[in-house]
Order: structure tokens, then C-alpha cells, then sequence
């Protein structure tokens, strides 16, 4: 559906929820969700929750790739641009900005703690993310799931494993899952995998 | 040049491999920095501290800085950029191919098999963390005999439990909670 949104308006909308939202990912859903579904229309609701799932599907911040897809449903490629852009430009100016600052008093004891405060309050939203993630990937005591994550653990923590072998190793294992399901239809398939991915 | 066709690379076999977004990155991005050497690995605390002060995507901010501080403004832009064609070229791939049912089994039964991976590597970002902040050295290949009190630090510790407290039970934007813990940093630590 390509209704006349101007690119300038993509971005617009884009660089307010990348100027407003800190630590990225799924914290910008909510935003995306009053901006473009609620305040301006642009798509019906199920179209908003297909973009969401392209979004999360592809590797890559989650939020750039949602802007992307806004814009290209939009405007096309520029309008994946324009709205991709608007995301992008305050991450990229507020380190740039910030880094000039830091790099001068990045060696001051005072600096030093703070960073150690920031990263173990980091360290705790990590952990809550890892939960989170854990408990839907885990639900219904997927025992072949458990096992994958654990190997992956220790072989990363353990052995320093290269990791894009191990994502190489789960893309293999989804397409023989693919194969492994050809007994049942399709559909009926699609449905029982979008009902787990919610 | 050879540099910054490097750090593109770099970031775009991130932004091809990146499966997750977010902190799910951290660990792939600090192996592949481990690995070049494109910055050293100590300013890794950096890097995630800046980039949760900041607005946007932690990828993003991640890019931004070690592209900064490899190459300067240019390495910043490239490795921005690199980070951003897989994303761009698979988003109209897989739009593409959404409409047609089988393409699109496929793409969620690959997303299906990508995530455990992704589970395992969540964990080692919070436990690199961890070993950096609450614990001192590493929990799981240290002697658990010699683990005393002083394997702990006991303010961060309570730092954590706090934060994950926080971040659970309350709707506390993540943002005040890190410059609230960076504030007690600079203070009690």
C-alpha cells in the first residue's frame, strides 16, 4: 500500500524515535507503534505486526531494519533511505559528540567508576534481555533448544568457538527442520511457528 | 584504504551474522574486533557504557565508535555503512519473498534454528560483563575452592541485584537506571 508520504516525513518520524529512545531493540516497538499506527495511520495493524516480524527476522538492529521496511512500503527504496537515515543520524552524532568529550577524561579515576556503574547496570539489563529471550525460546521445554544454547555457552566462553560457525550451525539446522516438516501442509505449519514466535 | 575496506567488512559480516540485534551482537562484534584488531580489546567497557548513554541502536553506536576511533569520522561513516547493506538487501529479500508460503516457512524455520544460538550468546555478553564488574576474574574456570569473599565485589554486586530488580518489577526507562548506576559508581565504588 503506497499512499503520498513525503521522505521528509519518514525521516522526520524516524529521527524523533532514534533521538528518544536509549538501548535500542525492542524498547523502540512501543515507539514505533504510537508514531506510525496510532498518530499517522500509515498501515493497518496487521501489516504493522508483518513488519515487525521481516524486522526481527533479518540480522541486524532491529530498529533500523523496521524503519527500512516502513519506508520501503511507503516510498520505496528511498524511503527505506530516508527513514533508515533518520534513525541512524542521532545514534551516530550523540557517539561522535560524546566520544571527542570522553576520550580526553576516559582515563580520570572519577570516569573510570562511573563506567563500572554504567556496565554493571548494564550487565543486569543484559541478564533480563538473556531471560526474557531464554524463557521463548525455551517454552515448552524445548529439550533440543536447551541443549543448542548451552553448547553454544560453553563453546564461546570455553573455547572462544568462532560464533559465526555456531549461527552458521543453526541456520543449517532450521533448513533441516524445514525438510523434517514436509509431512504436514504449509499452512498449518506457517500458523503453528507464528503462533510460537509471539 | 585497505583499512576501511577492512572495518566495512568487518561490519558487514556483523550486520550479515547479526541475528538478534542488540546485546546479542556484543559478543560476535567483540570476537571479530578480538580477532583484527582493529581497536584494542580493553576499551570494550567503553563501548557499551557509550553506547547506552546514547539514543539509537547499540549496534549502531557500537559501529560508530570503533569506526571513530580506528579511522576517525571516515571509519565511523564506513563502518555505519557496513553494518547496514546486509540489513537493507535482506529486508527486500525476505519482503519479497513473504508473500510466497514456502520462502516464508523456510526464513522462520532458519529464524527458529538461529535462535538457541542466540541464547548462548546473550549469556557470554552478561557474563563477560559480570567478570568485569561484580566478579573478580572468571566464574566458571576459576578453582571454586579459593572462591572467598574477595572473589566478590560487594557493592557492584548489589549494584546488579538492584538494577535487575528495577528493570523487572518496574517500567523505569533503561536510560535513568544507567546514569543512576553510573552516578553511584562515581561515588561509592
Amino acid at each position: 500500500m503506497k499512499e503520498s508520504v513525503y521522505l521528509s516525513e519518514l525521516f522526520w518520524v524516524c529521527l524523533k524515535i532514534g533521538l528518544i529512545t536509549f538501548g535500542g531493540g525492542y524498547t523502540m516497538i512501543p515507539y514505533f507503534y504510537s508514531e506510525i499506527l496510532v498518530k499517522r495511520k500509515w498501515f493497518e495493524e496487521e501489516e504493522f505486526i508483518d513488519i515487525l516480524t521481516v524486522s526481527q527476522s533479518v540480522p541486524g538492529a532491529i530498529s533500523v531494519n523496521a524503519a527500512f521496511n516502513i519506508g520501503l512500503c511507503k516510498r520505496g527504496f528511498w524511503g527505506g533511505l530516508a527513514a533508515v537515515l533518520g534513525m541512524v543520524i542521532p545514534a551516530f552524532l550523540a557517539i561522535i559528540i560524546l566520544l571527542i568529550f570522553f576520550l580526553n577524561i576516559r582515563d580520570e579515576s572519577l570516569i573510570r567508576k562511573g563506567i563500572v556503574g554504567i556496565i554493571t547496570a548494564s550487565a543486569a539489563l543484559i541478564c533480563l534481555s538473556a531471560i526474557r529471550l531464554s524463557k521463548k525460546v525455551f517454552e515448552k521445554s524445548r529439550i533440543d533448544n536447551i541443549i543448542i544454547s548451552m553448547v553454544v555457552f560453553f563453546a564461546i566462553y570455553l573455547f572462544d568457538a568462532d560464533i559465526i560457525w555456531l549461527i552458521l550451525i543453526g541456520i543449517i539446522i532450521g533448513v533441516l527442520r524445514y525438510y523434517h516438516m514436509s509431512g504436514k501442509s504449509d499452512k498449518e505449519n506457517i500458523e503453528e511457528q507464528n503462533r510460537a514466535d509471539v | 584504504m585497505l583499512q576501511l575496506v577492512n572495518i566495512y567488512l568487518i561490519f558487514f559480516k556483523l550486520g550479515l551474522f547479526g541475528f538478534g540485534g542488540g546485546y546479542v551482537i556484543l559478543p560476535l562484534l567483540f570476537q571479530q574486533i578480538e580477532i583484527t584488531g582493529l581497536i584494542p580489546t580493553a576499551e570494550f567497557p567503553d563501548i557499551l557504557a557509550l553506547s547506552q548513554m546514547t539514543p539509537g541502536p547499540i549496534v549502531i553506536n557500537a559501529a560508530t565508535y570503533i569506526g571513530f576511533r580506528s579511522n576517525g569520522i571516515i571509519g565511523s561513516v564506513v563502518a555505519t555503512l557496513g553494518v547496514l547493506t546486509p540489513s537493507m538487501v535482506l529486508v527486500i529479500l525476505l519482503v519479497s519473498i513473504m508473500n510466497r508460503c514456502k520462502g516464508s516457512l523456510l526464513v522462520t524455520c532458519i529464524i527458529q534454528g538461529v535462535r538457541p544460538v542466540t541464547v548462548g550468546m546473550i549469556f557470554t555478553a552478561a557474563l563477560y560483563f559480570l567478570e568485569i564488574t561484580v566478579f573478580n576474574g572468571q566464574i566458571l574456570s576459576s578453582d571454586v575452592t579459593k572462591m572467598g569473599t574477595d572473589f566478590i565485589n560487594l557493592l557492584p554486586a548489589g549494584l546488579f541485584t538492584l538494577v535487575l530488580i528495577l528493570a523487572m518489577k518496574t517500567r523505569i526507562n533503561p536510560i535513568f537506571l544507567s546514569v543512576g548506576a553510573g552516578i553511584t559508581g562515581m561515588f561509592f565504588f
